[in-house]
């Protein structure tokens, strides 16, 4: 045994930092009360995370069925190969054609991050280091340590910033807006829209999210940043499950009455309300020779008068046969809140127009 | 032989020299004709009384007669009379008789340069008939336009009247055809409101009432179109959201902005500063009476210039050169740099035999303006009657160069009596002089704050409205505010119907309404869901296709709304609407020619009404083009396949 020891005296970080550094080959294995984890390095890299075959425990099988990659029945037919044949999980998966060689490779790296995470939060276990060579595998897996750390280091703080938005695993969550269509979500934000729905609890969400929990927790902390989804209760611990929303009670016909009169009250009242808008604008009140809006028509009385005189050579008898000879329709010889007076002398030669009030 | 290469612009300069040339010649021959009439030493200044006027012609239909009383009476426009012949002019070309129709009108321009009528009507009559002639008609509106400051300020207060017409009409009818597209935004959350007091069915038609009511209380339709719109406010896309700012800019803008011009938007009134009346002066005939009211306009307002201007105007025309030397001068001490004063002084000077101080005047008023004709001209006369001919033709050839057309009208106009001398050039205001005027007169308070015609659009009264259109905004957006906060309407992801979270289905990400839900539960596969989904996007679109359809082909506009084409819309619609107004020819702030006789009568124009078919026909064509089999959002595939997964079987 190269290398053993506590958790307690020296941090995950410290030991895979170490083998890092050091180029160390071999397995590092991690135990504490609930969980036992084998982590392989290659020359200070990851080189995998599970034994060959397919362990009862095999991270990447729980991981796959963890993020609903596979359905439970291809799992099952999985499991039925690998009990005939004894083949490795993963070549079961790239010769079955189950999942693309890149795809597992990207599954893998998410399914070291998630383990790395969940081990750097384990409060006490042991640890020991082994130089062996890792297994064979039809994958080759070479994982910076490096980044892994990072990133696990960056989750571990964001866990505890969501941890503040969202304590307790008991809230109910609800949808508040759906977001934009044009809006960017990841395709795990959108399958936490399927699972927001005022019923089930933030820790429901998280195990039925087809994601690992720091994925589904970051999803949701996102969400709520948004402003798309709301904390609308909690339940009780034992507390039943909510079921349907109540139906809206039925309405009475005294309701129904008395908010029809309402409506109809609100339309008499709008139309109260608005009646000054309504009114017309009082006239300026001044003669239509000096009002700036009449005095336009005056002046055609005015210029039809004269024409009338250019043309037979008298003015007219009366202001009408203007509208007659088709100098002037009826209505230019009406003026608000006036009337015309027209006097003509004999002989036609002069006239004089004035405006009265009606 | 060959020919020699001469530029176009040598060709042109030579011919006008040579014209300018001939002009001069004939005018030295006229002036020496008529200076060997008259004594060439200084003469006993006319009788400043006016002579008797001549009698109006026996024969009131002889165009002929009419024309030669003008002349009599030193040519002034004879409106009525222009009128009168107008008339006859339209019934003549009516009935068939194109020469003396056109003679008429041709002569009611004449009687009164300044009627714009039947320069139109002959524009319209040779513009299928005879283009070079209906050219020179509109060069002659042109023209008018250029030198005329009533027709100026008419066509001003015209384009900008009906241009902010325009835009807002076309503004309010994208906005409504915007609002009722986005209606059930708010109808919904409306209807899912009152479904909590009212049963579904009265509470369906109530939503619709609620709609319907803010358009049924009598304000207009722009005000709520602009509450409605400012509820739909979340669901608005960007353009629409920019046609909502754009309507409620005009209805805030409009009002305000024509109070503060107001004072510039009436025709020149007698009692109002700063022309009382005087702005249409140049060819009126003088009269003892309006004489009088000038001169008690003048007692009144002694600072203003205009006023002593026109005095002295009129009386020149009435013969009393006394009063209008006496206020020409008075006038040049307000206006010190005005150069027709000293023109119009100088000319006084010449006809009081003082040739003097006449030339001394003329030169001050070229000293004030070089380049205009107006001085020289009359300078080339009175140095032709001293006999200083190498001088005048100096001058003359100055002026033509200056002003070909003014020394070429003088010259026709004395052609037509031979023998007479030819007449001084007076100078009547430019229109800059009326423009200064009127932009610097402070702005009087107006009791009318809008023209007459926008009285009937309660919208745009002005002040009183202008806080009630800010509350309609703020109101709007306060409920849209409120209905996105309680209760988020959104658009089915297949076929875009409206659902909240209370009806919608929702399959991750996506909402789908009660029957795109119901699709998608018939199905079994993703494959076959899309067919599903995409057969009823189908038939929700052929129901509402025909009426789409229908309404695109009778409303401009309309067409490329519906292809998400806001911005063509808008366009559209402001020509269309510019073909509309053109069409039932929508009475301005004031008219220009008196409306009588003909102009009296609505008229149709055809040539808008094309335009309005010719808006009408591109939404038509951009609704038909871009609508496509088609062109709804798809739902993600890849969104179905898990919405699927999900669904729960049927058994």
């Amino acid at each position: 045994m190269a290398l053993q020891g506590s958790l307690h005296e020296f941090a995950l970080w410290e030991i895979v930092q170490l083998l890092s550094s050091q180029k160390k080959t071999g397995c590092l294995s991690l135990r504490n009360n609930q969980e036992a984890v084998s982590i392989y390095f290659l020359d200070g890299r990851i080189a995998g995370a599970r034994e060959p075959g397919l362990a009862p425990n095999d991270p990447l099988m729980r991981f796959l069925r963890r993020v609903r990659w596979l359905s439970e029945e291809q799992l099952r037919g999985i499991e039925s190969l690998n009990a005939e044949s004894g083949r490795d999980l993963v070549d079961l998966l790239i010769n079955g054609r189950y999942v693309a060689a890149e795809e597992l490779e990207s599954l893998y790296e998410r399914m070291v991050l998630d383990l790395i995470f969940r081990m750097l939060r384990w409060e006490s276990g042991d640890y020991s280091f082994s130089a062996v060579v890792p297994p064979e595998s039809a994958l080759r897996i070479s994982l910076s340590t490096d980044s892994i750390l990072m990133e696990a280091a960056r989750r571990v703080d964001e866990y505890k910033r969501q941890l503040q938005q969202l304590p307790d695993g008991h809230l109910i969550l609800g949808l508040r807006e759906l977001p934009d269509p044009d809006s960017p979500l990841s395709d795990e934000e959108k399958e936490l829209f399927g699972l927001v729905d005022s019923k089930r609890t933030l820790a429901e969400i998280v195990q039925e999210a087809p994601t690992t929990d720091y994925e589904a927790m970051e999803g949701l902390a996102r969400l709520l940043e948004c402003r798309w989804i709301e904390i609308v209760g909690k339940r009780e611990v034992g507390g039943e499950v909510r079921e349907e929303l109540l139906p809206v009670p039925g309405v009475s016909r005294t309701k129904e009455f008395v908010l029809t009169g309402m409506l109809a009250g609100l339309a008499l009242l709008l139309l109260l309300i608005t009646a000054p808008l309504r009114s017309p604008i009082a006239p300026s009140g001044l003669p239509p020779d000096r009002d700036l809006d009449q005095r336009s028509r005056w002046n055609d009385v005015t210029m039809a008068l004269e024409v009338y005189k250019a043309e037979k050579g008298a003015y007219p008898a009366q202001l009408d046969d203007l509208v007659q000879s088709e100098w002037l329709h009826a209505n230019q010889l009406k003026f608000d809140g006036y009337d015309l007076r027209y006097i003509r002398a004999n002989d036609g030669s002069t006239y004089r127009l004035s405006a009265a009030k009606k | 032989m060959p020919k020699l290469a001469v530029s176009p612009r040598l060709v042109r300069r030579t011919r006008f020299l040579a014209a300018a040339g001939a002009l001069v010649f004939v005018l030295l021959l006229g002036a020496s004709r008529s200076s060997a009439h008259t004594a060439p030493t200084v003469t006993a200044p006319p009788k400043t009384a006016p002579t008797l006027p001549p009698a109006p012609p026996t024969n009131r239909n002889d165009l002929t007669e009419w024309l030669e009383y003008q002349r009599a009476l030193g040519s002034p426009s004879l409106p009525a009379v222009a009128q009168l012949f107008y008339r006859r002019g339209v019934e003549t070309l009516r009935s068939g008789g194109s020469e003396d129709g056109v003679r008429m009108l041709r002569g009611s321009c004449q009687l009164d340069p300044t009627f714009l009528a039947p320069r139109v009507a002959l524009l319209s009559f040779f513009g299928t008939r005879d283009v070079s002639q209906s050219l020179m008609e509109l060069a002659r509106i042109v023209d008018l336009a250029k030198t005329y400051f009533p027709f100026q300020h008419y066509l001003t207060i015209q384009l900008a009247y009906h241009g902010a017409l325009v835009l807002f009409l076309a503004t309010l009818l994208a906005a409504l055809y915007v609002a009722w597209l986005r209606r059930e935004a708010v109808r919904h959350a409306y209807a899912e409101f009152l479904s909590q007091f009212l049963s579904q069915r009265l509470a369906a038609v109530s939503s619709w009432a609620l709609l319907a009511l803010p358009f049924l209380v009598g304000i207009g339709l722009a005000l709520p179109t602009l509450f409605t719109l400012g509820a739909a406010w979340p669901s608005l896309r960007k353009s629409e959201r920019a046609i909502a700012f754009l309507l409620l800019g005009f209805l805030v803008l409009l009002p305000l902005g024509y109070a503060s011009v107001s004072p510039l938007c009436y025709p020149d009134h007698p009692q109002r500063a700063p022309f009382y009346g005087t702005s249409d002066l140049a060819n009126a005939p003088s009269t003892p009476e309006r004489l009088a009211e000038l001169e008690k306009l003048v007692a009144d307002h002694p600072d203003n210039p205009f006023l002593h201007f026109s005095t002295a105007w009129m009386a020149y025309r009435g013969g009393d050169y006394d009063l209008a030397r006496s206020e020409f001068q008075a006038t040049q001490k307000l206006w010190p740099n005005e150069p027709r004063i000293p023109n119009n002084l100088g000319n006084l000077a010449e006809i009081g035999g003082r040739n003097d101080e006449a030339e001394r005047m003329y030169h001050l008023a070229s000293a004030l303006d070089p380049s205009w004709a107006m001085p020289h001209y009359n300078l080339g006369q009175l140095y032709t009657r001293e006999f200083r001919y190498a001088q005048a033709s100096e001058e003359l050839a100055r002026a033509a160069s200056f002003d070909f057309d003014l020394v070429r009208n003088l010259q026709a106009e004395a052609q037509l009596h031979p023998g007479d001398p030819l007449p001084p050039a007076w100078g009547w205001l430019g229109p800059n002089t009326f423009w200064d005027a009127m932009l610097s007169e402070p702005a009087t308070p107006s009791t009318m704050p809008v023209p007459a015609s926008w009285r009937g659009w309660l919208e745009l009264r002005g002040r009183s409205v202008f806080w009630v259109t800010l509350l309609c905004a703020l109101l709007g957006i306060a409920l849209g505010t409120l209905i996105r906060t309680r209760l988020p309407v959104r658009q089915c992801s297949n076929c875009e119907n409206a659902v909240c979270r209370r009806c919608a289905s929702r399959r991750r990400d996506q909402v789908f309404c009660a029957g795109c839900s119901a699709s998608l539960r018939e199905a079994s596969t993703p494959e076959f869901a899309r067919l599903l989904l995409a057969r009823r996007r189908r038939t929700v679109r052929r129901a509402s296709g025909r009426w789409r359809t229908a309404f695109s082909t009778v409303l401009p506009g309309l067409g490329p709304v519906f292809v998400d084409r806001l911005g063509l819309a808008w366009g559209a619609l402001v020509l269309g609407m510019a073909g509309l107004t053109g069409f039932v020819g929508t009475p301005g702030p004031f008219p220009y020619d008196p409306r009588v006789g003909p102009l009296s009568s609505m008229h149709f124009n055809w040539a808008a009404f094309a335009l309005l078919c010719l808006a009408l026909a591109i939404s038509l064509v951009t609704y038909l083009a871009l609508r496509g089999p088609d062109k709804l959002r798809e739902v993600e595939p890849e969104s179905i396949k898990r919405a699927v997964a999900r669904v729960p079987r049927a058994a």
